[in-house]
């Protein structure tokens, strides 16, 4: 029936017109599921062999108990190490990411060349997986912490730089203006009106790397980088089991620590406070503070929570002008010294020689000469399926891991699910994040033999892991109010939550599995080492053989397939969603 | 109210200025003259070049084409320390504040010393005691020095507006810009803001131009009314001169009575060369 009397004669259009942004999205909808069969059956990917293996899982778990915690002090003395190279790694990663960030945000560079520069710097850092910088540092200087601390470093330099870099962008320019009318310099100004602004977004960005990063150096032992995975790859090389799954379980027990107290930290420290991302302007948050946010609930917070009392304030001493010891100022002072405190004991406890690094710079040099120019004709056939089984094994882990995480991200929204099932939800989320990927691979490894296979379970169950706190997340900050509409017009429970949260979420959604995407490709490189396949298998065959050169093509290569990745990813966010 | 400066120097000397972004012409061709120790309100509606104009007079925003004259200096040529050594003396005054929201009071205010001394500082601690004792004394002129080690984005909007006051003070200024000071505040504490504002400028003998929407405001207290529309200045009179609804023309863009005969300018079309002294 036509409601319109005037345009009786116009036929009824109910489908929506094809813009190019729809006719974009279904396109990438359609190539998403194309990549995600190709690459299904590519791997020879299947469920039956996770039914069928788990006699295996069982076979496995029996030789793992009881756990083995004879070398005990040995290993907690080898996991402190591996919780120091974390920290001295993310400090080195902060102090070269700072400038880089600063060079890289459009409001502070110097000059548009600088800011080219930090970008390539911040692309770079972020496309060589930290296990391949680990490698190369390895060979230079020699199995060691050192090695591990320089890998995380470099890497982390790419991520920080880039968050930095935004959370620069986000600031409100208004301070900045007013101060350089007062006639300040420019970097007075940057002091004086930008770094305060960025101080909580900066602290939340590095402590979050720290956590990547503690996960990582776990990892970086299985090349000769020190510390606790060091440990447990000799174990495993000698199918010590039991003694291996003790190390497991303290690289558990650290994880979560870790993570209980850079929650605390952050809740403390940053959740007082009002990010200037959500400073009311209506931008739409930088990436990186939906991922924080996610950890901390900063966002959520009440602005300007818990302001010290007026009267306390108002008492100081007015001879000297000095400011009061607020509690805020207290947490603010007693985290920096113990973050310095933090840096010195591993500084200590691990024994490195900052100078080294310069010491050995010619070393280093030299090393990188061995792998150029790279080799791409040995085993080109080699490299070009390893690519694609790493490819592969991205895109169906992450196709898979969306699906999965959408409910359990449902599940872990507080607005969305019922009190019970949110904090069920998120301690699983907890606990499923605190079992780094590696050894996931391991198991699945056991579970359904060596190979792709394999792989993709675990990267699986990592998605799930990262991506539903993200889901969760993007779903936490819907806007309450069209849900109330919708469920006044009659919805059911279900319906409303498809209408009003699932559909305003989507764009969320779909830029993060983008970035899930990215983030699995770098991984797979990693599981190949474990026996999961793919390129990094090739890598580890090529490092274990010394052919430095065909190592340089595959680390070309990966650098050329994360980089394809971000630029596609890139277009898609800026011009789809 | 003085013709001139004791030196004869008119604080603001601007000719032919034009301002361009992009496609829009935000100021187009303006001439504009302001004794020292006068107060001028500048009117006109949204887009019509009232914040281009004063961010050109403390070089927030640099001319297209045409001089601009602050105090002396040559602001379209000024740069680096020049240019810093010119805004220390010029007050700016913003309708957002400019506070740093996470910052104490005290150190916002310190901020606006930042052109005396040297280095980036972080902390109140790190400016000198002298400075520190001058920034509470001017937020006590201001009625806020209780409020000092509060984090300024505690304070209602009417009180922030006062510590950017405080701020602009410690820098000593000659001559005050002010864009829409109290256009966020509610009427209450605009009028307090503004009294105080104004109070402060006659002690000091600042010449005072402000932006302002408010046109009974401006009439209030404003030495002389400048209104712009598209970039162009279309009315310049005394307060005492002219009746609100004749102001209230800039914002309608027709005058009644556009004679040739009328003795004061009207409309863009009289090409008002700006030059009227009071």
């Amino acid at each position: 029936m036509d409601i319109t009397p005037g345009r009786a004669a116009a036929p009824a259009r109910t489908l929506p017109p094809w813009t190019r942004q729809r006719i974009g999205l279904a396109a990438l909808a359609a190539t998403a599921v194309v990549l995600v069969i190709a690459g299904w059956r590519e791997i020879g990917m299947g469920v039956l062999p996770l039914f069928t293996g788990i006699g295996h899982i069982f076979q496995f778990v029996g030789q793992t108990v009881p756990p083995d915690f004879s070398n005990f002090a040995h290993t907690v003395n080898l996991a402190l190490i591996t919780v120091c190279m974390a920290i001295i790694g993310t400090a080195l990663a902060m102090v070269m990411a700072i400038p880089v960030g600063f060079m890289a945000a459009r409001n502070t560079t110097v000059h548009p060349i600088a800011r080219w520069v930090a970008r390539a710097i911040i692309v770079i850092c972020r496309a060589v997986p930290d296990l391949v910088f680990a490698i190369v540092f390895v060979e230079a200087l020699g199995i060691g912490v050192l090695p591990g601390v320089l890998a995380l470093g470099l890497h982390s330099v790419g991520m920080l730089g880039k968050l930095y870099a935004e959370a620069v962008e986000q600031i409100q320019p208004e301070p900045r203006e007013a101060v350089t009318a007062t006639g300040a310099g420019r970097l007075q100004n940057l002091a004086t009106s930008v770094v305060p602004q960025i101080l909580p977004s900066f602290s939340s960005i590095t402590l979050y790397r720290l956590d990547i990063n503690l996960r990582s150096s776990v990892v970086l032992g299985y090349v000769g980088a020190g510390g606790i995975g060091f440990l447990l790859n000799q174990d495993m090389g000698v199918l010590q089991f039991r003694r291996a799954i003790g190390i497991v379980i303290v690289i558990f027990v650290l994880i979560v620590v870790m993570e209980v107290i850079s929650a605390i930290i952050r809740r403390s420290l940053i959740g007082t406070e009002t990010p200037v991302t959500s400073a009311g302007l209506g931008r739409r948050p930088a990436f990186g503070d939906r991922i924080i946010g996610a950890f901390g609930r900063s966002r959520r917070a009440p602005a300007a929570a818990r302001p010290a009392p007026a009267r306390d304030i108002a008492a100081f001493d007015r001879e000297r002008v000095r400011p009061p010891w607020t509690r805020e100022r207290q947490l603010r002072f007693s985290f920096a010294a113990g973050a310095l405190v933090a840096l010195a004991v591993s500084l200590v406890v691990t024994r490195i020689n900052p100078l080294q690094v310069f010491t050995s710079a010619g070393q280093i040099w030299h090393t990188l000469t061995l792998y150029f120019p790279p080799d791409f004709s040995t085993d080109r056939s080699g490299l070009v399926s390893g690519t694609l089984q790493s490819a592969s094994v991205a895109i169906v882990a992450t196709a898979i891991g969306f699906l999965l995480a959408v409910p359990v991200g449902l599940l872990a929204a507080r607005n969305v699910a019922d009190r019970w099932a949110y904090r069920c939800a998120r301690g699983f989320l907890v606990l499923v994040r605190a079992v780094p990927e590696l050894i996931l691979a391991i198991v699945f490894v056991v579970a359904v033999g060596l190979g792709l296979v394999a792989g993709t379970f675990a990267l699986i169950v990592g998605t799930i892991g990262f991506m539903s706190k993200l889901v969760a997340d993007g779903i936490e900050e819907v806007d309450p109010r069209p849900r109330e509409a919708v469920l006044s017009a009659g919805a059911s429970r279900l319906q409303e939550t498809a209408t009003s949260v699932l559909r305003p979420a989507a764009p969320a959604l779909v830029g993060n599995s983008l970035y899930m995407l990215d983030v699995n490709f770098r991984s797979s490189t990693v599981l190949g080492i474990v026996g999961g396949g793919g390129i990094g298998f090739l890598l580890q065959q090529s490092v274990q053989v010394l052919a430095y050169r065909t190592t340089g093509a595959i680390i070309i290569a990966t650098f050329c397939v994360v980089l394809l990745i971000e630029v596609i990813t890139n277009w898609v966010r800026k011009h789809l969603i | 109210m003085s013709d001139v400066s004791p030196d004869g120097q008119p604080a603001v000397r601007v000719h032919q200025l034009t301002r361009v972004f992009g496609q829009t012409k935000a100021l187009d061709r303006v001439d504009l003259e302001v004794p020292a120790g006068q107060v001028l309100a500048i009117l006109g509606p949204s887009g019509s070049g009232k914040s281009t104009l004063l961010r050109t007079l403390n070089g927030l925003v640099a001319p297209t084409s045409g001089t601009v004259e602050v105090l002396g200096c040559d602001v379209g040529a000024a740069h680096g320390a020049q240019m810093r050594a010119l805004r220390r003396r010029v007050g700016f005054i913003f309708q957002q504040f400019g506070l740093v929201g996470r910052l104490t009071v005290l150190e916002n205010v310190l901020a606006g010393a930042l052109g005396q001394i040297r280095f980036p500082r972080f902390g109140v601690l790190s400016y000198p005691r002298r400075l520190r004792l001058e920034a509470l004394a001017q937020l006590e002129r201001v009625g806020l020095d209780s409020r000092a080690f509060q984090r300024s984005d505690t304070l209602s909007g009417g009180q922030q507006q006062r510590v950017a006051i405080a701020r602009t003070l410690m820098q000593r200024p000659v001559l005050v810009l002010a864009d829409e000071p109290v256009a966020s505040l509610d009427p209450e504490s605009s009028a307090a803001v503004m009294e105080l504002l104004l109070r402060i400028c006659q002690e000091e003998h600042l010449t005072v131009i402000a932006s302002l929407h408010q046109v009974e405001l401006a009439r209030g207290w404003a030495e002389r009314i400048v209104g712009l529309r598209d970039g162009r200045i279309t009315l310049d009179a005394r307060p005492q001169d002219i009746s609100t609804e004749e102001i209230m023309e800039i914002y309608r863009g027709t005058r009644p009575g556009q004679d040739p005969g009328s003795a004061r300018p009207a409309g863009p079309a009289a090409a008002f060369t700006g030059q009227l002294r009071y």
